[in-house]
């Protein structure tokens, strides 16, 4: 009997599935592990508006009351699931309003932010990391260099602040922190592109240098490269929250630290679900652009 | 036939010039997005400035003059000991879907108001005794209110009740105030257009409000919006920052007026853990409740220097629980304390406190260390706490300075009690002392230093609880002035709150609003919005 | 890199770290000195960075937080690279189930929202805990939470090794899998383990900086680097009174020091 490898297709397809389980599970497991964060929280089941001196004893049991959802943690969690099972987010206790709504009213400018913020980060660092490969200049290669050092050394709420200061909308300071990481890993991938016999047998041949550097150094990187943007995504992301609050931005970054400063607990479980779901996702395709590429090398 | 044709071009020029008018806009902050726009459920800044500029209220209290004024209702009457109120209603009021408001209306406000399902925080000041309230109507256009006991100060309540359609399919959207919600955008803005029926017409006859827009910016951070009126991108600012007002009156800008309008009703207070239940030990616990102890920590504080420092000059040292603005309940014969560390030294000596080594040790010789917890994130108590620290270590006190997130603060202060002393602001919306009984109550959960004692704990507080009931009930303002002037003697005296300071109000609006009249009392700047005009 | 780079930021570490060592003898005044006649003053003979808002002396403030920031952060990294050894290893040499596990269980850790942890334990600190001892936990605590990354990258290094013709050579020789792991494993690992210390230092310094500056780091009246840099959020601030960028400009310097450094020692190795 002979062992057959499975083949390239079907390898990709038992990848694709186990990181579609992956991502389910990890949104069931990160909704709770997170709701259960906040349950048990210092703070938990507080308002502010306990503190109105106007209040009666009545009227403050009955704040009180209304802020105890989630204080039996077991019946939270199996009628948030029931609710999810039936499409709803359930209801936020400190904005009054159900959560998919303000999921729904916030995520296009979150989505819009780091989709621009990653189109100039990506710009900017294929075309800075390319010239730098192409050793068009010294100067320009220590300048990008230094210019991808100090973004990510400058906190990123600094950047959210930088951005209110010189008055550019928020997406410039997620292009900011994942500029670096684009960098460094393209100009690494086409360093060692450089060294690879296809790329010296064309140089030997006479292949004009942007020839050389587009179809055969850039070209070949572009699954890895696929990889690591959706690792950024998770970083890009994860700056929103900073970036948000200095900048005031009405988005899902915004909301996520209302939720964390008020205990909501149906909201913070639904933004938990979403962020493991995209860092599950972002690590689901890069593994994907892997297996697609390197076949069953990529597997491991 | 030309007549006809210059008549038309005429006409059709006139309309352009209608249309073409550019629509007048009023752009302020709000801090948040407002939790609900039921107007009887507010209870949030965000919700209440919705509830000013859109809820029409039977009487208005007028906030630079602190008196009622009519507005829905052209009159009232108070009778009964202050048990009964008697309105009389303007007649052709419509609301802002066209249905028309009467005496059912106002019945049925007070009805949903007084609802225990409700549970309206604005309903807490008109609870003064078991029982219900009735209304009954005593002409095609007024009505009376009966409430089981007296309610003190009953007439100017009424400025924080709008009132609601009994009749109107679109239930409280309906409104009767000078603007409706037009638009609105999640966590950005809300957009507030003028309401078509409202009531009010100016001195030659215009209907009211004479600006056609507000748009309200939901911005949290109060240097954002200091940068966006320093970039003229909105009008108002009620609440700047000391430092940031200071930045504004130095750049001179010639578009702003920038305005420091004095003590504000709210005080910055610190006060020691009482509360009998909290786990605090013996000896803490014995400095606490000691009155002298307080007193000398309260003399301790240079206040001065917080008001220079902390404030640069824009805040006045706190005598009491009433800031001198507020002239119907300040007692005057009270003084802010000069900070003299001498005195206190002397006033712990003759508890039996004494120093050595610089630390300062109670009777059985435990050395003096407290920690003294506040909210983070805000600068203002980051600074005063930094003030106070190196004041009591001139006591040879060691402060342990803790800020925590404001709701771990509130389960600390509220909850669980375990804390030993805390710094925290007292906002005060009315100028009425009705509105403080929750704080001054022994039995009440807002009494901080010691909350839900079933019987007085101590004597004063007994004082206190008397003074505050038979005030609330008595109907005479001067009677009401003299026991609470007591409370306020008391409060100096026993110092179960330390007051610091009342920190001033500090507004800068465009010069090109007009009919900006700043007030001390909220909203200080659009209190009479529907009679500002803008000029582009 | 220029040889000058590397021994300039050799030398700017070497003063960082004198900083952190000799800050009570370097800085002028003590951090909460409260100079009531000038706040807010601008830079002089006396305050070489003028005095903060209530009147402390900021170059001594920069001083002390240096000290905290520098000093604190290789904590949280120690702690953060053992787990992560730990993890990383067992996840290396186990089962591909308990692999799995493993790996998902870091991707799900890094997806949840553990501000809710520093929180709570700042809030259920005792009251009278000293400031230092307060910023100390939170720096274990963010070094209990940085694991994950490290995590991964051990993991993979132990699985190469496991398919080493070194790991191979040991088996043949007889040596049991319990010894190989044991003893074979640790010096395979000791240089990746080395440079996620060193990697995650910058990473701690940072994370701090970002929490202090939306007020769940060091608190007042202890200065950290990220606490001195909470003026920042007036924006307009920094075009008024320029030198409050001064603790960012250190921040920075420092950080691509490190950086540099880091990039010589592994082009070297």
């Amino acid at each position: 009997m002979r062992i057959q490898a499975p083949s390239r297709s079907r390898l990709l397809r038992i990848v694709v599935i186990r990181q579609c389980a992956k991502v389910v599970l990890a949104v069931f497991l990160g909704g709770i592990a997170g709701a259960a964060l906040a349950r048990y929280s210092a703070g938990f089941g507080i308002d502010e508006r306990e503190m109105d001196a106007r209040r009666s004893s009545a009227s403050i049991e009955t704040i009180r009351h209304s802020r105890s959802e989630g204080a039996d943690f077991a019946v939270f969690c199996f009628g948030f699931l029931r609710g999810m099972a039936h499409g709803e987010l359930g209801y936020s206790t400190t904005l009054n309003r159900p959560v998919a709504d303000l999921i729904r009213e916030r995520i296009a400018v979150t989505v819009a932010e780091i989709c621009e913020g990653l189109a100039l980060a990506i710009v900017a660092s294929s075309v800075l990391a390319g010239l730098t490969a192409m050793r068009i200049s010294r100067v320009l290669g220590a300048v990008s260099e230094l210019v991808a050092s100090v973004s990510l050394c400058v906190p990123v709420a600094i950047l959210g602040y930088l951005c209110l200061l010189l008055r550019v909308a928020p997406f410039w300071a997620v292009a900011a922190c994942t500029f670096p990481h684009l960098f460094r890993y393209t100009a690494n991938l086409l360093d060692l592109a450089d060294r690879k016999n296809h790329v010296i047998a064309a140089r030997a041949r006479g292949v004009s240098r942007f020839r050389l550097h587009t179809m055969h150094r850039l070209l070949p990187c572009v699954p890895e490269l696929l990889a690591t943007l959706s690792l950024v995504v998770s970083i890009a992301f994860g700056s929103t929250i900073p970036i948000e609050f200095a900048t005031e931005t009405p988005g899902l970054g915004q909301l996520a630290w209302q939720a964390a400063s008020s205990r909501d607990l149906a909201l913070l479980c639904v933004l938990t679900m979403f962020t493991a779901a995209l860092v599950l996702s972002a690590s689901g395709v890069a593994e994907v652009s892997r297996v697609w590429y390197f076949g069953e090398r990529g597997a491991e | 036939m030309n007549l006809s044709k210059s008549l038309a071009s005429l006409l059709l020029t006139l309309g352009l010039c209608v249309s073409l008018r550019a629509e007048s806009v009023l752009r302020f902050c709000i801090r948040s997005e407002p939790r609900t726009l039921h107007p009887l459920l507010v209870d949030d800044d965000a919700s209440e400035t919705i509830r000013y500029l859109t809820g029409g209220v039977l009487v208005r209290l007028n906030r630079k003059t602190q008196e009622c004024e009519p507005a829905l209702a052209s009159s009232w009457r108070v009778a009964a000991n202050g048990r009964q109120i008697d309105f009389v209603l303007r007649q052709r009021v419509r609301f802002s879907d066209g249905s028309p408001f009467g005496p059912p209306d106002v019945a049925y406000t007070i009805q949903q108001l007084m609802s225990p399902e409700l549970h309206s925080p604005t309903a807490d000041s008109f609870r003064t005794g078991p029982g219900d309230v009735h209304t009954e109507q005593t002409g095609p256009d007024s009505i009376r209110v009966t409430f089981p006991q007296p309610v003190a100060g009953l007439a100017a309540l009424f400025d924080q009740v709008p009132m609601m359609s009994s009749r109107s399919p679109m239930k409280e959207k309906a409104v009767l105030g000078p603007y409706i919600i037009e638009d609105r955008k999640a966590g950005s803005f809300i957009l507030l257009h003028r309401n078509p029926n409202y009531w009010e017409r100016d001195a030659s006859g215009h209907q009211l409000p004479h600006i056609d827009t507000i748009r309200l910016e939901i911005q949290q951070s109060r240097d954002s919006e200091a940068l966006r009126m320093r970039r003229g991108d909105i009008d108002f600012v009620s609440n700047l920052d000391p430092d940031l007002f200071d930045h504004l009156v130095a750049e001179k800008k010639s578009d702003l007026t920038v305005n420091d309008l004095g003590a504000s009703l709210d005080s910055e207070l610190i006060w020691f853990n009482q509360t009998s239940t909290s786990h605090l030990p013996a000896s803490k616990r014995a400095w606490f409740t000691d009155a002298n102890f307080r007193r000398a920590v309260s003399i301790a504080i240079d206040r001065d220097e917080i008001c220079r420092i902390v404030y640069r000059g824009h805040a006045t040292p706190a005598a009491g629980p009433v800031s001198p603005s507020n002239h119907a309940w300040y007692n005057s014969h009270l003084d802010a304390q000069k900070s003299s560390i001498e005195v206190a030294k002397k006033l712990l000596a003759s508890g039996g406190f004494r120093e050595a080594d610089g630390k300062l040790l109670d009777r059985s010789g435990n050395p003096v260390e407290f920690s003294l917890i506040s909210n983070s994130g805000n600068r203002n108590h980051e600074r005063m706490l930094a003030i106070i620290q190196q004041d009591l270590q001139k006591l040879g006190i060691h402060l342990n300075v803790v800020t925590l997130d404001f709701a771990s603060l509130i389960e600390r202060i509220t909850r669980t009690y375990d804390y030993e002393a805390c710094l925290m602001s007292l906002t005060n919306v009315g100028i009425d002392p009705n509105e403080q009984m929750n704080v001054w109550l022994s039995s009440a959960g807002n009494h901080q230093w010691n909350p839900n004692q079933k019987t007085p704990a101590t004597p004063w507080e007994a004082r206190i609880d008397q003074l505050m009931t038979q005030q609330a009930a008595a109907s005479n303002p001067a009677v009401r002035k003299k026991l609470f002037d007591e409370v306020q003697m008391i409060v100096q005296e026993q110092h179960p709150f330390i007051y610091l300071v009342h920190p001033d109000v500090l507004a800068a609006y465009s010069k090109k609003v007009h009919n900006v009249n700043p007030a001390l009392l909220r909203p200080q700047l659009y209190w009479n919005v529907d009679k500002q005009e803008i000029t582009e | 890199m220029t040889k000058l780079t590397r021994r300039l930021a050799a030398a700017w570490l070497l003063v960082a770290l004198l900083v952190v060592v000799g800050a009570g003898q370097l800085a002028p005044h003590s951090y909460d000195r409260i100079f009531s006649e000038s706040p807010d003053a601008q830079p002089s003979k006396d305050h070489l960075l003028g005095t903060d808002a209530v009147s402390r002396d900021r170059f001594s403030r920069l001083i002390h937080g240096t000290r905290i920031s520098l000093g604190f952060a290789p904590l949280g990294a120690f702690l953060a690279t053992l787990v992560a050894g730990c993890i990383g290893a067992l996840s290396g040499l186990s089962k591909p189930w308990v692999d799995r596990t493993l790996m998902f269980s870091c991707e799900l850790f890094i997806s949840l929202p553990w501000m809710f942890l520093l929180i709570s334990a700042r809030s259920l600190m005792p009251l009278n805990t000293t400031p230092v001892a307060s910023v100390a936990i939170t720096f274990l605590l963010l070094g209990l939470l940085g694991w994950a990354g490290p995590a991964r990258i051990v993991r993979a290094r132990t699985r190469e090794w496991l398919n080493s013709d070194q790991y191979l050579f040991a088996r043949s020789l007889g040596i049991s899998r319990r010894r190989a792991f044991l003893i074979h494993l640790p010096p395979v690992l000791k240089p990746v383990l080395l440079a996620q210390f060193w990697i995650a230092i910058p990473v701690f310094i940072l994370g701090e900086a970002n929490l202090s500056l939306v007020g769940l780091g060091v608190s007042d009246p202890l200065p950290s680097w990220g606490a001195l840099l909470r003026d920042m959020n007036r924006p307009e601030a920094l075009l008024e009174t320029p030198w409050i960028i001064t603790p960012l400009l250190v921040l920075v310097a420092t950080l691509i020091a490190v950086q540099t450094v880091l990039r010589t020692t592994r082009s070297q190795t």
